[in-house]
């Protein structure tokens, strides 16, 4: 019956088949054991295509660059004009305002932008040694995630070793294409402390790590390994982050940041920046450091990939330093 | 106009319900794109009548009524041709359906459990017909297998996730 079912349903769909339309709704008049079918078939393909969709969630978010280029950096770096380039900017901006014959312009000296270290609990890794607690952390200023431990070198410098991908809501043998460590972040005193509401004023996090990569044993299974450090800004609570991950962030997201490098192995660390801006009604940040092998697939040792300080800061500065008057 | 607290409590029972809602639209429409847009009407048409709702009481049971409500009006405002079921036919399901779309959220557990059995072939398949929105055509072209033969690989698929979300749901209920 079943199979009948749903090549009848696949011939409607497929190619409007009328014939095929008049047997499917015959048979579900005539037989509840079809109707009992169907209906449990429908309400199934609706979750499996919910499953999918939160699959693809996370594959878009782990794609490497494209959320990341669509932040808008250019309203900070703005700010960073020197003077000789206001003018230029105001000479420009006043030549077609003044074309238009509708007032005046003029360029403004910004007022200083103000940095802020926002605490990243064990940020440098040097306060803690052994694995890192497994599955997605449920309180603030805590590390969890996929395999993950802190170690120590000869120096006595202690950092963070992604050691394997996998899932880390669900069956951690599920397909997976990162090895991620997740951090909580409360940002509410920040808010208290800064106006958020000033219009004039914008704040951008930035979440900056250091990543390394040595040398290890399945190096040639993994050509595409990149490290990404990444900012997800949520308005909910941290037990609707956890519970929720990833559709979360389709539902209670408020702000996305990525930034992503690929290193060879033994090649120089380097340290990379994630940015987004801070919404007002963002309440909770989650950080994420983590190496992605570019493919989903069953669960893969990491061999020698290492994150260092891992830092998060807040800057305050105007939006624009080029103000038009009518 | 509801109280904060209540109003609160509608919108994450609405945000919390929303899959299992649109699962119901789904499977008393058959088609992905009538089911978004009646469940966009649907959740407006809540949220008109929020007052009505008593927080102290299951919200589905309330939400699925609005639903079939406008279920029914889609299926009055469509032609005969574009629809898949006979009203007749989607009013003796109705009982199926509510049962089957009130446990949506076990049977998504089952189902996430039930494609780790799947190969990676198989699941290529599930995503690009249902994610990307592939016709069987378009895949069959892609990967030059017949389409007859594209077709009975998903049956099959199907079968065996339905199968196997059944047995999970009879073990964890």
């Amino acid at each position: 019956m079943e199979e009948r079912l749903l090549n009848l349903l696949q011939r409607v769909r497929d190619d409007g088949d009328e014939a095929a339309r008049t047997e499917l709704n015959e048979l579900l008049r005539k037989h509840p054991e079809a109707r009992t079918i169907m209906s449990r078939t429908l309400v199934d393909e609706q979750a499996l295509v919910s499953h999918l969709r939160d699959e693809s969630i996370v594959s878009i978010l782990d794609a490497e660059g494209e959320v990341a280029t669509s932040q808008p950096p250019t309203r900070p770096t703005i700010h960073l004009l020197t003077w000789p380039q206001q003018i230029a900017v105001a000479l420009v901006a006043g030549a077609i305002v003044g074309l238009l014959g509708v007032g005046v312009v003029w360029a403004v000296n910004s007022p200083q932008s103000q940095a802020r270290a926002i605490h990243v609990a064990n940020g440098d890794f040097e306060t803690y040694s052994g694995p890192v607690e497994f599955g997605f952390p449920s309180h603030f200023g805590r590390w969890g995630g996929n395999p993950a431990e802190v170690i120590e070198e000869a120096d006595g410098n202690r950092m963070l070793r992604l050691l394997k991908t996998g899932n880390v809501n669900g069956d951690p043998d599920d397909f997976a294409s990162n090895c991620s460590v997740f951090q909580l972040v409360e940002l509410s005193s920040l808010l208290q402390q800064w106006e958020t509401t000033d219009p004039a004023m914008q704040i951008t996090l930035n979440l900056s790590a250091r990543f390394r990569r040595e040398a290890a044993p399945t190096d040639a299974e993994l050509p595409k390994l990149a490290g990404s450090c990444r900012i997800y800004l949520f308005k909910a609570e941290p037990e609707t982050i956890v519970e929720g991950w990833p559709r979360v962030v389709n539902e209670d997201g408020v702000g996305y940041g990525k930034n992503v490098i690929k290193l060879a192995p033994g090649e120089e660390p380097a340290t990379i920046t994630a940015s987004c801006l801070l919404e007002s009604d963002a309440t909770v940040a989650l950080i994420v450091v983590s190496a992605s092998t570019g493919s989903h697939a069953a669960p893969i040792e990491l061999g020698g990939f290492f994150v260092d300080d891992v830092q998060l800061t807040a800057i305050r500065q105007p939006t624009l330093p080029v103000r038009f008057v009518k | 106009m509801l109280p904060p607290l209540d109003e609160t409590r509608f919108i994450e029972a609405l945000t919390r319900h929303q899959p299992a809602l649109e699962a119901f639209c789904h499977a008393n429409l058959a088609n992905r794109e009538d089911a978004r847009e009646v469940l966009q009407a649907t959740c407006v048409k809540l949220w008109q009548k929020a007052a009505d709702w008593d927080p102290d009481t299951e919200f589905l049971p309330w939400a699925f009524t609005t639903a079939r409500f406008m279920i029914l009006s889609h299926y009055r405002d469509q032609k005969r041709d574009h629809l898949v079921f006979d009203e007749d036919v989607i009013q003796a399901m109705a009982d199926e359906i509510e049962g089957a779309a009130t446990a949506f959220d076990n049977r998504r557990d089952a189902l996430a459990k039930c494609m780790k059995k799947l190969d990676q072939r198989q699941r290529a398949l599930l995503h690009d017909h249902y994610t990307v929105s592939q016709s069987l055509r378009e895949i069959a072209e892609a990967s030059g297998r017949s389409l007859s033969a594209v077709k009975m690989t998903l049956l099959r698929i199907r079968q065996q996730l339905s199968a196997c979300i059944e047995r999970e749901m009879r073990t964890n209920p």
